[in-house]
Parts: C-alpha cells; sequence; structure tokens
C-alpha cells in the first residue's frame, strides 16, 4: 500500500512489547523525538528494533520553533541524531513556542499570528531544514487562547510559513475542530483555506471538556478518547477535498490496549481506502 | 503592538503569577483567566508527569497522593525550568525538596531513596560501552598490575546513605510487606546490564574500592589507600568482570 494511504500510530513506551512480540499489521509509527534524547539504554534499542520492521515517523515537541529567542542548538542536535540513526520517513514539529530566557515550559503555547511572529518562525524553520538537510512538517495546534495582536488566520499563517520556507503541513484534525470550537472558528472553512499540496500528514486524536466554575468550557487536547464523530466527519471532508496523506492516530493519556488503536486505524484506513462522501 | 519576546516574557510571568496577561488576550465568552489557566495546568501536568516517571518507585514508596501533592509543589516553589526542550530524567532537586516538604520531611531516608533512583534513570540512559571480559585482560604482564587503571562504564554510579537503603528497595519491590529500619548506612553500586538497571549493595571496603577507581586511580594506589588485606581482590575483579564494571583500562606512567 501506498504510504499517504497507510495509518500509523502513536508509539508509548506501555505498548513497545506487545508490538515487539505480536508485529500487528499496522503501517507506522511515530515517536516523540525527546523521549530519546539519551546517550544510550534500552529506548533507543527497542527503537532500532521497531525500526527494523515499521516506517517511523519523528514528531517534535521541544524545538520551539516559535519562540523569540534563538533555537537551542544542542537540541538540533540531538534530533539530528535521531535522523541520522532511525532515518524516519518524517520529521514534524509544532506551531507554536516553549521558550523563554532559555526555559523551558513543557507545553504547547500559542504563537500569535502577526508578520513578525511570521518572519521569526521562517527563519527558525529555514534553520532547521538546513541543519538537519532535510523538510519538516509543521503541526496545528489545539489553542485556548487568541491573540489581539493577531493580524492573520491561521490557516493564512500556515500557508506562508510553508511558502517563505518549503516546509509541509501536519494538519491536525482534531486540532481543527478543538481550536474551532474554543474561539468559534468554521472548522470547514480552515479546511477549504489550507493549500492542498502542503498536506503530508494527519493527525486525528480523541479530545475533552473541561467546565469551569463559572459554567464556561472549553474543549482540551488531552489525547485521550476515541476520535469523536465531528472530527471522523471533519477528516472525511479533508480527504473529499484532496488531503489524502499518511494518518496517525494520537493516543497518550489513559493509554488503553493496544488493540483498540488498531481499531481506530482500521477506521481510518476504511476513510482512506474508500474516500466517501460521509459528510455534507 | 508588542513584540514577540514581550509577549513571551509576559507569558512566563504570567505563569509565575507575577502578572496578568489580559491585555493579550482576544476577548471573547470565556475570560481570559480561564483560557489561560489551560496552559497553566498542561505545564504544571507536565512536569508532575515527567517527576513521576523520574521517580516511579519513589511514587509507589509514598503513595501517588502524598507524591502528586509534593511534585506540584516542588514545580510551585521552582526558581527556574528546565533549559533543555525535554523532560527525561527531569527533576534533580526533587529529592532535597522532600527534605523540607511538610507531609514527608519526617521521612528521614526518602530523600536519599530518591536520589538513589535518580541516579539509576541516570544509569538506565548512560552510553553504551561493552564491558570488558577476563580474556581483555589475559594479556597485561603481571608486574604492570600496579599501574593499571581500569576506566569505569559510564552507567556505573555509586551512592552512599547513612540510611539502610537496601530494606527500603525490598519494601518498594514487595520483597517484604513492611521492615523496622535498622540504625546502619548502605552502599550501593549502580549498574545497567542486560537493559536493566541493577543495584548491587557493597561493604564500605567495596564501596571505597569502586569510589578509588571511578576516580581514576591505579590498581597500586587503590590497594596502598584501601589496604591489601582488607579484601579479597581476586573476588572483587571476578564480580566486576561478571557485572560489566569495567570498559577499558589504560596504565599510569611508571
Ligand atoms: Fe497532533
Amino acid at each position: 500500500m501506498p504510504i499517504n494511504k497507510c495509518v500509523g500510530v502513536g508509539l508509548r513506551l506501555p505498548h513497545y512489547q506487545y508490538v515487539l512480540d505480536n508485529t500487528p499489521s499496522i503501517g507506522w509509527f511515530e515517536v516523540h523525538p525527546e523521549n530519546f534524547f539519551m546517550k544510550g539504554g534500552p529506548a533507543l534499542r527497542l527503537l532500532d528494533r521497531i525500526c527494523d520492521e515499521y516506517p517511523l515517523s519523528l514528531h517534535g515537541v521541544g524545538l520551539s520553533l516559535g519562540s523569540a529567542e534563538r533555537l537551542n542548538q544542542n537540541h538540533l542536535k540531538q534530533l539530528k541524531t535521531l535522523i541520522e540513526r532511525f532515518s524516519p520517513f518524517l520529521v514534524s514539529e509544532h506551531l507554536s513556542w516553549s521558550r523563554v530566557r532559555g526555559q523551558y515550559l513543557p507545553d504547547l503555547l500559542p504563537v500569535p499570528y502577526t508578520d513578525e511572529a511570521l518572519e521569526i518562525f521562517s527563519n527558525h524553520i529555514d534553520e532547521a531544514q538546513s541543519f538537519l538537510g532535510r523538510e519538516i512538517l509543521i503541526e496545528n495546534p489545539s489553542s485556548y487562547l487568541e491573540y489581539n495582536m493577531s493580524t492573520m488566520t491561521e490557516p493564512e499563517f500556515l500557508n506562508a510559513l510553508c511558502q517563505k520556507t518549503g516546509a509541509k503541513l501536519l494538519l491536525d484534525i482534531n486540532n481543527i475542530y478543538v481550536s474551532s470550537v474554543n474561539h468559534g472558528w468554521d472548522p470547514s472553512f480552515y479546511l477549504k483555506s489550507i493549500s492542498l499540496s502542503l498536506v503530508r500528514e494527519i493527525h486525528l486524536a480523541g479530545h475533552s471538556q473541561k467546565t469551569f466554575e463559572d459554567g464556561s468550557s472549553l474543549l482540551i487536547d488531552t489525547h485521550s478518547s476515541h476520535v469523536c464523530e465531528k472530527v471522523w466527519a471533519l477528516y472525511a471532508e479533508a480527504i473529499q477535498l484532496g488531503m489524502v496523506a499518511p494518518t496517525l492516530i494520537e493516543w497518550d493519556t489513559d493509554l488503553p490496549d493496544f488493540e483498540v488503536l488498531m481499531r481506530e486505524a482500521r477506521l481510518a484506513e476504511g476513510y482512506l481506502k474508500e474516500k466517501k462522501v460521509a459528510y455534507g | 503592538m508588542v513584540d514577540l519576546l514581550t509577549l513571551q516574557k509576559a507569558f512566563l510571568e504570567a505563569y509565575e503569577g507575577k502578572r496578568s496577561f489580559k491585555d493579550f488576550v482576544k476577548m471573547n465568552t470565556v475570560s481570559h483567566e480561564n483560557r489561560f489557566s489551560v496552559y497553566k495546568g498542561n505545564v504544571e501536568g507536565a512536569f508532575r508527569k515527567a517527576l513521576e516517571g523520574t521517580y516511579p518507585l519513589t511514587w509507589k514508596l509514598i503513595g501517588q497522593k502524598c507524591a502528586d501533592g509534593a511534585a506540584y509543589a516542588f514545580i510551585r516553589a521552582q526558581k527556574s525550568y528546565p533549559q533543555e526542550g525535554t523532560l527525561l530524567n527531569w527533576g534533580r532537586g526533587f529529592p532535597e525538596f522532600l527534605k523540607t516538604f511538610e507531609a514527608t520531611k519526617t521521612l528521614s531516608y526518602l530523600s536519599d531513596f530518591a536520589k538513589l533512583e535518580y541516579l539509576m534513570g541516570e544509569s538506565l540512559c548512560a552510553e553504551e560501552k561493552t564491558p570488558l571480559i577476563a580474556k581483555d585482560l589475559k594479556n597485561i604482564p603481571p608486574h604492570h598490575y600496579g599501574r593499571l587503571v581500569f576506566i569505569v562504564h559510564p552507567s556505573l554510579f555509586l551512592f552512599y546513605s547513612p540510611y539502610p537503603l537496601d530494606q527500603v528497595v525490598e519494601v518498594v519491590e514487595e520483597k517484604v510487606p513492611s521492615v523496622a529500619l535498622e540504625n546502619r548506612g548502605s552502599y550501593a553500586l549502580i549498574i545497567r546490564q542486560e537493559g536493566q538497571v541493577k543495584i548491587h549493595w557493597l561493604s564500605k571496603v567495596e564501596f571505597t574500592f569502586f569510589s578509588s577507581l571511578l576516580n581514576g586511580n591505579s590498581l597500586g594506589e587503590i590497594l596502598e589507600k584501601v589496604g591489601e588485606r582488607k579484601f579479597n581482590f581476586q573476588e572483587i575483579l571476578s564480580f566486576s568482570l561478571k557485572n560489566g564494571v569495567f570498559s577499558g583500562y589504560t596504565f599510569v606512567a611508571e
């Protein structure tokens, strides 16, 4: 099967042994490189063995391309070491920041969509791509606040980033849905605003809802449950628009048995293969 | 319009509770405080999870609720954050903090136990090196033994505690249901063997021997320092070779 019709699963530590023992029929795996920034030990060896059997994608969470300050060179070097060792077919990062004053806040913090941020983010992508010697993908995040200083929409910002740098997109359908609900965006309009040819990977995941004391609520990208119906429908819509790309099921919290992830992956495969009109 | 750096510094200050982030947030149905609180919760939650990842045995020993409480107090008391964009083995300062945290400060051995666990994490992730085996040493002429300096394996760490941590480990590993702690110290040699971290409990003399090795002393210097008759060198050598303690050797000048 061509890789862009393959569905993968985000691989987390509790499932390593199961995967090695059973070599389940799954298209590919994705891991966070930051979990492998060690000098040696069993985790790296397990990943060697996974790589012998499956294509691998490295999905970064800590490079902080959206920081105003310069990129952490040590982080880039460690990422490059992993790329050389595991030859991933995709390398991705987020449209976010996590570093200020040289200090790391471990979350995908939102970037304002301004000309200045576009310039800084583009420069950082250029630097990363030339240091790593390859193209990277940028993922749209789930966000919980919008900046009043933003002058572009998120799709406009992403399209412009890719145009300036040659980077491509990792489109997270759940994140589009979560951010759309949180900010009152139209998720279909978001999809239609993305340049089709830029999408090289798709993410699907579950989310949860947080209700505050004043009764207001936000959707939170917890990766803790099944992909919801509305996200499946949005995925079908993306496929109808022509966004056929390797798709990943992400599940990080309250991790179920691997078979549950397999079933989610099979569902996604159904959409990719049939390319059926399931929405609208 | 503020620049990106100003905005990000303001974010950090708001995270630390030093200012409001209101001026930057587009206002609508959900308040800026609630919106910002999601990020604060995510950051603190990621730190907490990372600490539990670094100290799983400490979590098991004192229980999830108590450990989480200590973790959040530690996170909020931090004066600085990680410099690197990974939380692998993060939280080196946590064991010292446990000495001051109200719910754990009376558990005198706990801080040392957590320090031991931190070293276990370091050992697990240490550089790969092929350990020496007996055959690797057979061509060394006996009259050169005194000048021999063993290079210890990168996954080897030593730790002394005035508390009997071996007894605490037995409880955590559920080998015994509970234990009356003896009034003595313990000497640990931590090393990764076949992908797993093992702790070997040493005598004081053995501990001194390995400490000297770790400091780069030659065999001659160590025997002089420790006193040749206090331990069986053949025994300690075969223990070292069996457990992958050495990853190389060199000689000091004559
Ligand atoms: Fe994602």
